[in-house]
């Protein structure tokens, strides 16, 4: 029996184990009536919104099997002991939180998304969540999904509005030692076409925690959201150029904190014979509109080129394109250390606003993002959700 | 009014009194609402028994229970607020409640009087009364149930409470003795006797109880042994006998029965036991059994406790008779002492009320010495606090007026007549005003207001006559003289007074109040010769303003014109506004947003600008009131623009819709030209980038704008060209990341921006904004190796064209300095000096598929500057001048060697 991983705490849970939600009382009908889930409490920090009806563990194998046969897939529902009603809410033993269907059927990969302080995580955060709604969803024929109110509600309040509807610059993001966070945890689906026609369905778990600079090198913060970097299937090291090398403070520096990152994820993981990782990791460097202009003929100036599918000829250029100019702006270790520790990694560039903010306010022209879809392309292409031409 | 409100009292208020000064609940009742329900009727009927409430307060039975209706009519005055607007709902819904309540609280009585009833199935009348008090019902309608559920309701029936023979408690040990149950059971010999019935006489089926019965049981007893039983038999034949020869032999039976009975029940047997003991042990008739044990349960207990003149002191106390329970008590104190003396609590109370009534009887008496009535009164209810019943206090007491108004004031209001006057300086007791209209020589009064506010306020007084206002402070029944004011005339001003200016002439025209004789006009002083309800002013100047007074005339009594001060209102003929021709209305470059309306001006009057929804319905050159103007549209606020003479200008901000032109003069605008104007100021902020084969395009959305169109325009493609152009709205705008569309990375292309909307079913654009992007020559290069392997060389592959393919050049492209360069290391070079040198043409021309032959020899290249073999690199650059041309790279793969 395979297990999970939940994309809010990051324990790993067998498939059998995930627990059930009763679907509690609707109208003059039967169900159980709302109780306070501590558990769910104790994780959000706030018992607001968490009274709800009763979490219970799965049945046994041979009564779930009954319960299958009845209500659908063996493992998908459960008859609540309680008040007796079939419910299909799974959600995890440990924190309670909700799993979607489509996560635990399909197997969802994490990916983990860091960066050092003022690298802009938040605003990168924003911009890839809106272009995966709109156009590069459309592109890639993809939906993405939010997996729980909780998240729907901060990417509204804490992104969505102040950034495109009021086209304020995002503020620094606050350690998580003051204000104690969550991830956001969205569900990204592909129908994949296979070769003999036939299609199928295939999850990408983005689990989005916006850490402070500061988080990562505090080690009580860093082992609270470290967590979830040992669960990642992939990560995504966000770094902005205009502090490399090491030009920013201890909380800026984009080696130190990749090298602690990876540390943690080796830590947990193991490394190959040859001493590197297994797992993908996109290196990023934001801002680049912010960069001196590069050669003319450079990939960076240039649009991808196929459409759905990862233009590879495209992935090398920019790939080289920005190792080259870590070189140029002295920051080679950086590659070098990803080559020593990282088995398949890739560097990035990309423009999140598309211009320069002024008086923090988005520039003129509003946010129009620049090449941002470009790491996660070359994930799904790594995980096999996206043909590479 | 009187009669209506006795009527009242003895219909509601007493019977609610009676029930224990609970208000009926059934609102028909309470408020006399007689079906069907009309509007008015019912507000009218809720006003006259409020009134009548206030009257009947005075009297200090009836407080209590006013209290208590005017309390529930504070939650009933939105119902009856509705029903006076017309909305019965809430009081019918009302109605329908209490009458459910109605049959709830008859239920509840029954059961009530069941309960009392009991057993025996008899009520007296006190209880009834009590019942009723309790449950807020009246007596009659009680004894009306009582009867239907068969329960009899009569007075307990005088039971002898003294035995009428002295010795009666030897002959009922005599009696026991001998194993009798009773007198008539040791006359009648027992057994043989059937139910017999003690009360209004002896009767017994099984024989007589007279003299002939006593005489042969004597001689029954005198034949027996001289022992100890003839000894008891000899006690109660004595009193036999001499209850027959004072004929009061019943009497004895009926005592020494009901003896029996009381001493069942001070055990505190059932009424069901004694029930059964009377009738199955003692063998009285049930009817008989039944009025005793009612009689004795409901005689007053020996130590006072549940009757007996301590409770009817205090019952009468309760009810606020204290006087009658004082008379009643010295009617005790004068009875004599073998028929029941006071016992401890009727003595306390009879004393309590003796000081009570002294008391009243003082202030009563202090009062009608006192001169001052308001100290009589106050007086007079502290005796009724006391003594409510005092005689003749509360008569005296309401018959005391208070001190009149002193001062009343009128004044006219238009058509109305306000009167205010100081309040009355007495305090005491409840005082109201009545205002009395009089018409002249005190004629026809009419009372206008009853109010317990110091104004009041007479709507529709008669007009031109003399009238005086009379104001009485009334307190119960006694009013105080009345305090007048006047006389006081109502003559109306002119009403609705409109003038309006012309070209020389000024009209007016107004309503002149019916009862005025004529109507004058004055301009500045200076008489105009006017109608009844119009003038017209043709001596009047363009330009000037001037100032007419229109008052009315009235006739007095004596005949004479009485002017009144009359209305004023200004004019300034004009002349004749003239309209504008033209109008052209552009965006002002100088401010988004704001446009100019250019025009040439008018010969007489001021340009203005009127906002429309749609256009305007007056024909061209229309002149039309102002006021009509600004019925129809919104003037809008624009400051004057210099234009290119002879032309005038307005800047402003202007909405979506018709702008018309008018030209405004005096209290008239001549309607002029007017404009559709959709508002489409042009998106700020253009930016456009190339993006290899794709323009990204960005502005700062307008405010206001729904759609913005934006436009690729090329050299070889002028004209709009669908697949160049995009119509975006802010949503797509927002989830696009701004505008893309495809253009020629070779061509230079002119993009515009500009709102768009939709006007009258046609499609409206804006001023644009353009920015230009200047097209670049893109020559795609490529490397090879040729040659065969003992005699490599390397070929430099150049096409014009970007990286997915030809483009369409114009001509070929002249590269001035090709460089191709070797690149040591891992990391690509940049440019030309990030490594060395390998080749370089100089002015090559690119029309098609060119190839440049490198003179080395690949492999050789594998040797390391520093003279290590390893990875390299090859890239070719433009060095140099060579504006507009860009290279494209090969596949990175084809540039890393080996």
């Amino acid at each position: 029996m395979s297990a999970l991983t939940c994309p809010y705490c990051f324990a790993t849970v067998p498939r059998d184990r995930v627990a059930f939600r009763c679907v509690g009382r609707s109208g003059r009908g039967a169900g159980c009536a709302p109780v306070l889930d501590e558990k769910l409490a104790a994780y959000t920090g706030s018992t607001a919104g968490a009274s709800l009806p009763p979490v219970f563990a799965p049945p046994k194998p041979s009564r779930a099997l009954r319960a299958g046969a009845a209500f659908g897939r063996a493992g998908s529902r459960a008859v609540c002991p309680e008040c007796g009603q079939p419910t299909g809410r799974r959600v995890c033993p440990e924190c309670h939180n909700p799993l979607p269907a489509a996560y635990c059927d399909t197997p969802g990969r994490i990916v983990a998304l860091v960066g050092a302080k003022n690298a802009g995580k938040s605003t990168y955060i924003a911009v890839l969540l809106h272009e995966l709604m709109n156009r590069v969803g459309t592109e890639l024929d993809a939906s993405l999904v939010a997996c729980d109110d909780r998240t729907i509600d901060r990417f509204k309040r804490d992104f969505a509005r102040p950034l495109f509807d009021e086209r304020r610059l995002l503020p620094t993001t606050a350690s998580a030692v003051t204000a104690p966070r969550e991830p956001l945890v969205y569900l990204l689906t592909r129908t994949h076409v296979g070769r003999a026609g036939r299609t199928r369905h295939l999850a990408l778990t983005l689990v989005l925690f916006d850490t402070a600079g500061e988080d990562l090198r505090s080690r009580d913060v860093a082992d609270l959201h470290l967590r979830y970097l040992e669960a990642a299937d992939a990560i995504i090291f966000l770094v902005d150029p205009l502090e490399l090398p090491g030009g920013g403070s201890q909380d800026s520096d984009p080696i130190d904190v990749i090298a602690r990152v990876t540390e943690v994820v080796q830590g947990r993981r193991g490394t190959r014979r040859d001493g590197r990782l297994d797992v993908p990791a996109a290196v990023v460097l934001t801002k680049i509109d912010a960069l001196p202009p590069v050669v003319p003929q450079s990939a960076l100036h240039r649009p991808r080129g196929h459409q759905g599918v990862l233009d590879l000829d495209d992935r090398e250029a920019v790939h080289e394109q920005v190792r080259a100019l870590l070189h140029e702006r002295q920051a080679g270790q950086l590659d070098r250390y990803l080559a020593q520790r990282y088995v398949h990694y890739a560097l990035f560039g990309v423009s999140a606003l598309g211009g320069r903010p002024s008086d923090g306010r988005v520039g003129t022209g509003g946010v129009r993002p620049y090449r941002v879809e470009d790491p996660l392309l070359w994930l799904l292409y790594r995980f096999g959700m996206l043909r590479g031409r | 009014m009187l009669d209506a409100d006795e009527e009242y009292k003895q219909r509601v208020l007493e019977p609610a009194r009676a029930a224990g000064d609970r208000p009926p609940e059934d609102l028909r009742v309470r408020y006399r609402l007689r079906e069907p329900l009309r509007p008015a009727e019912v507000a009218a009927s809720v006003k006259e028994v409020r009134q009548c409430w206030r009257r009947a307060r005075g009297q200090l039975k009836y407080r209590k229970l006013i209290d208590r209706l005017e309390a529930e009519h504070r939650t009933l005055v939105p119902v009856f607020e509705a029903a006076a607007s017309g909305d019965l709902g809430p009081l019918q819904s009302r109605l329908v409640a209490a009458q459910a309540s109605t049959a709830r609280r008859r239920v509840e009585v029954k059961a009530r009087l069941l309960d009392a009833a009991g057993a025996l199935g008899l009520l007296s009348p006190v209880d009834l009364d009590g019942l009723a008090r309790a449950g807020g019902t009246s007596a009659a309608e009680l004894a009306e149930l009582a009867a239907g559920c068969g329960v009899e309701v009569r007075e307990p029936d005088p039971l002898p409470l003294a035995p009428p023979y002295q010795a009666y408690q030897r002959v009922r040990e005599a009696l026991d003795v001998l194993g009798h149950r009773h007198l008539p059971d040791f006359v009648l010999a027992g057994p043989a006797i059937g139910p017999m019935r003690v009360l209004d006489g002896f009767y017994a089926p099984g024989g007589r109880l007279d003299a002939a019965a006593v005489t042969a049981v004597a001689d029954r007893w005198a034949r027996h042994a001289r022992d100890s039983s003839a000894t008891h038999a000899d006690t109660v034949l004595v009193a036999l006998k001499v209850a027959l020869k004072e004929d009061r032999l019943d009497e004895l039976v009926l005592y020494d029965i009901t003896a029996r009975l009381r001493e069942r029940h001070r055990q505190r047997a059932s009424e069901a036991a004694m029930l059964r003991h009377a009738t199955a042990e003692l063998g009285v008739d049930d009817g008989d059994a039944r009025r005793l044990i009612f009689s004795i349960a409901r005689e007053p207990a020996a130590g006072g406790g549940g009757g007996g003149p301590a409770a009817r002191l205090r019952e009468l106390i309760d009810a606020g008779e204290v006087h009658a329970a004082a008379l009643l008590a010295e009617a005790l104190l004068a009875a004599p002492p073998d028929q029941g003396g006071l016992d401890q609590d009727a003595a306390v109370l009879v004393a309590e009320l003796r000081q009570r009534v002294t008391a009243a009887a003082r202030l009563s008496a202090d009062a009608a010495a006192d001169p001052d009535p308001d100290r009589r009164w106050g007086l007079l209810a502290e005796a009724l606090r006391l003594v409510p019943d005092l005689p003749g206090a509360e008569e005296r007491q309401r018959r005391l007026p208070p001190r009149p108004v002193p001062a009343v004031r009128t004044t006219v209001d238009g058509p109305a007549i306000r009167i205010s006057w100081s309040p009355t300086p007495s305090t005491a007791g409840e005082i109201d005003y009545q205002v009395v209209r009089y018409g002249p020589d005190g004629r026809g009064a009419d009372e206008v207001a009853v109010t317990s506010e110091p104004a009041a306020r007479d709507g529709s007084p008669p007009v031109n006559v003399p009238l005086t206002y009379a104001v009485v402070a009334r307190r119960g029944l006694a009013a105080a003289p009345p305090a007048t004011a006047g006389p006081v005339v109502v003559r109306p001003e002119p009403s609705d007074v409109e003038v309006f200016a012309g070209d020389g002439v000024v009209t007016g025209r107004w309503r002149c109040p019916p009862e005025a004789a004529r109507a004058l006009v004055s301009r500045d002083g200076v008489p105009v010769l006017s109608g009844r309800d119009n003038f017209r002013d043709d001596d009047v100047r363009n330009g000037t303003t001037y100032r007419y007074r229109v008052t009315a005339v009235y006739m007095d009594a004596a005949g004479r014109e009485v002017t009144t001060p009359g209305v004023w209102r200004a004019a300034t003929p004009t002349a004749p506004p003239l309209p504008i021709s033209e109008l052209a209305v552009g965006p002002d470059p100088a401010e988004p947003g704001m446009v100019i309306a250019a025009f040439d001006p008018p010969g007489h009057g001021t340009p203005e600008i009127v906002a429309l929804g749609a256009p305007p319905p007056w024909p061209y050159g229309a002149v039309v009131p102002v006021a009509e103007l600004a019925r129809a549209g919104r003037r809008i606020a624009a400051t004057p623009v210099p234009q290119p003479p002879p032309r005038e200008g307005l800047r402003f901000r202007a909405p979506t819709g018709v702008l018309l032109a008018v030209t405004m003069a005096g209290d008239t605008a001549a309607i002029g030209a007017h404009h559709w104007h959709v508002n489409l100021p042009p998106p700020g902020g253009l930016l456009a980038e190339r993006r290899g084969g794709v323009v990204i395009v960005g502005f700062d959305w307008p405010p206001g704008v729904a759609e913005i169109e934006v436009t690729c325009r090329t050299a070889d493609a002028p004209g709009p060209d669908p697949a160049r152009s995009a119509t975006v709205t802010k949503a797509a705008y927002d989830a696009q990341g701004g505008v893309r569309l495809a253009v020629p990375e070779g061509a230079d292309v002119e993009v515009a921006a500009c709102s768009t909307g939709l006007a009258g079913g046609a499609r409206v654009r804006g001023a644009a904004v353009t920015a230009l992007l200047p097209g670049r020559r893109l020559v795609r290069y490529d490397l090879h190796r040729t040659g065969p392997p003992w005699r490599r060389g390397l070929v430099v592959a150049l096409t014009p064209g970007g990286p997915h393919g030809p483009e369409a050049t114009n001509g070929s492209v002249r590269l001035r300095r090709l460089v191709l360069v070797r690149g040591p290391g891992t990391v690509i070079p940049q440019r030309a000096a990030d490594g060395e040198t390998i080749a370089v043409w100089e002015d090559v021309d690119v029309a098609g598929p060119t190839e440049l032959r490198v003179p080395v020899d690949p492999p050789g290249m594998r040797q390391r500057p520093g003279g290590t073999h390893g990875t390299y690199w090859l890239r070719c650059f433009l060095d140099g001048e060579n504006p507009g041309t860009e290279l494209t790279d090969p596949p990175v793969s084809r540039l890393r060697f080996p």
